[in-house]
């Protein structure tokens, strides 16, 4: 019976030949991690070796340590975004609670600042866990809720009323624990750690978790996920990564304004430069944040009055155009070419 | 035959938000045993498979997974408990074969998810070689075989299938039905629901459902003796 044929493979074979196919496919597996494994340590050691050695080339250690906060960003984003499919609106909520549990614990409890990092990714990670009826709603639903989420929090963080705790909207200085070479090796330390979570979820049983999560929350229930618990440590990584962004962010600029660290536009720029690059990928959010970011840098010097307009028309075209972001068409410009060469040996 | 009930029905009310589909079904399934659900469209069979894995809630009634009550408890408990799922549904086409299997034995230990990839692969061989293409560049059938290889990763005791014939052509109707002929008799129970009456070659026990009731339950013999069912069903004079 054909069936038969087609599924019973194994006692047809011989012996020799079934050692053989498993010798061949331990050895192609082997190959293929790693190949997997050197893709990954790249995509760490790269962008972590290019950045230590970028303030002997170039002088502007604010710009380079904003380019390492918004890869961050794009890659928390990435986190509950790219992996789940809930687009967080809010998200520069996690980052200003970042940037004010990081400043209190240096001011209230004399922390080293790189102590008091953590304690703003913890904080963060926190609210996110209080946040997490949240991931109840779904889509636009569920934006829009971040978003108002982060308004409440900036609201309750700038109250006058709480002068006496947060310094209400008059700001926050740290000045006295001040160092730019110390806030500069902590950027590169959480640009690499970033980069370094994403893949460690990516490969992890987490990562495929989300995944089917993100093509069918029942499907993936029915795979004996639980997809609350899921998504929500995605939920607590993603605040978690977004605390430490602002954790850095305070200790690189030390004085700043609630509005500051509550600006809707960190979320804008995280979740577009994700996009850019390439959600669900390593390095789309890299790409993006670098490539955008030192853009709308450049243009914002050079053409103020039009950065903006010319801003806004690259986004428009890429998420038209271009949906799976730079990483998907590199990737879909390499497998034509591969296709075409086969076809041309053929 | 072994009467342990590994899945038990008591009259099992359950549908669509208040519209009740199905009236108080009960309904035994012991180990080892192949139980094929008939029913027309609509009659409550593709109902009685959700309520079974916990898509919809019981409204009355009780279902006992393993002998355990497990009417409160929520799919992925269910799965874990030795319960899987079987359907086109259940394979997600933008990953690829390999990690749809390993998405099969989510809750295993590492340990034990080689051991079963290898003798899934060693079943489906068709899928073995294309392990790291994307689910959606398989044929419809071939996703019936990879749906019941990811079924199978979690090594289930009853594995609950939701018409494993539809959208298929004959010739991988008879395919399905192959690969599931070898898991028969292996010790896990079987449940399915079918419009085709092919897979009652599979079958120890048939379980008639029309209008959300159960209209016949009785071994495939009897079924087979019953000459209402058997015109109804074949479509010919018994």
């Amino acid at each position: 019976m054909r069936s038969e044929e087609k599924l019973g493979d194994i006692p047809a074979k011989s012996g020799d030949r079934q050692m053989t196919d498993k010798g061949q496919s331990l050895r192609g597996l082997g190959s293929l991690l790693k190949r997997r494994n050197l893709k990954d340590l790249l995509a760490v050691v790269v962008p972590v070796v290019i950045f230590s050695l970028a303030p002997h080339f170039y002088s502007n250690e604010i710009l380079l340590i904003s380019i390492m906060i918004y890869v961050a960003l794009a890659e928390g984003v990435n986190i509950i975004y790219g992996f789940t499919g809930y687009l967080p609106f809010g998200y520069v909520g996690f980052y200003g609670v970042g940037a004010y549990a990081t400043s209190l614990a240096i001011l209230d409890f004399n922390l080293p600042p790189e102590v008091s990092i953590i304690v703003g990714g913890a904080i963060s990670a926190l609210v996110a866990l209080v946040l997490m009826p949240l991931l109840r709603l779904k889509g636009s639903y569920f934006a829009i809720a971040t978003l108002a989420a982060a308004e409440a929090l900036y609201a309750i963080i700038g109250n006058p009323s709480l002068k006496s705790i947060t310094q209400g909207p008059y700001g926050i200085n740290i000045g006295s624990v001040y160092s730019s070479g110390g806030s500069y090796v902590v950027a590169v330390v959480l640009l690499g750690l970033s980069i370094l979570t994403v893949i460690a979820v990516k490969r992890s049983k987490l990562g495929l978790a989300l995944r089917a999560i993100k093509n069918d929350p029942v499907s993936a229930s029915l795979s004996g996920v639980n997809v609350v618990v899921e998504r929500t440590k995605a939920w607590l990584i993603s605040a978690a990564i977004a605390g430490l962004a602002g954790g850095v962010f305070a200790w690189t600029i030390t004085i700043f304004y609630p509005s500051a660290v509550f600006d809707i536009s960190i979320s804008v720029f995280a979740i577009v430069f994700a996009l850019f690059g390439g959600v669900g990928t390593t390095m789309g959010p890299v790409i993006g944040a670098v490539v955008l970011y030192g853009l709308y840098s450049y243009v914002g010097v050079t053409q103020p009055q039009y950065f903006q307009l010319i801003f806004g028309a690259i986004i428009v075209v890429f998420v038209l155009f271009v949906p799976k972001g730079i990483v998907g068409l590199l990737g879909t410009a390499i497998n034509r070419l591969g296709s075409l060469g086969q076809r041309q040996r053929g | 035959m072994d009467s342990r009930f590994v899945l038990r029905l008591s009259n099992v009310v359950s549908g669509y938000s208040d519209l009740p589909v199905l009236w108080g079904i009960d309904l035994d399934v012991t180990e080892n045993e192949t139980l094929v659900v008939l029913g027309a469209n609509g009659a409550g069979k593709s109902t009685m498979i959700k309520t079974i894995i916990g898509e919809l809630p019981l409204k009355e009634g009780s279902i006992e997974l393993l002998g355990e009550d497990v009417g409160k408890y929520k799919i992925h408990q269910r799965i874990g408990m030795g319960l899987a799922y079987m359907s086109e549904l259940g394979v997600f086409p933008t990953l690829s074969i390999h990690e749809n299997l390993m998405l099969g034995a989510y809750g295993l230990k590492r340990s034990d998810v080689r051991h079963r990839l290898e003798e899934v692969y060693s079943l489906f061989s068709e899928l073995k070689g294309r392990k790291g293409d994307l689910a959606s560049s398989l044929s419809g059938g071939q996703r019936k075989l990879l749906g019941i290889g990811k079924a199978l990763m979690s090594n289930p005791k009853v594995l609950v299938m939701d018409e494993p014939s539809s959208g298929l052509s004959p010739l991988y109707v008879k395919e399905v039905i192959a690969s599931l002929s070898t898991l028969t008799g292996t010790g896990r129970a079987m449940v399915i629901a079918e419009q085709n009456v092919s897979f009652l070659q599979l079958s120890n026990r048939v379980c008639v459902i029309e209008g959300g009731r159960v209209s016949f339950e009785g071994s495939t013999t009897e079924f087979e003796n019953q000459e209402v069912l058997h015109k109804a069903f074949f479509g010919i004079e018994g």
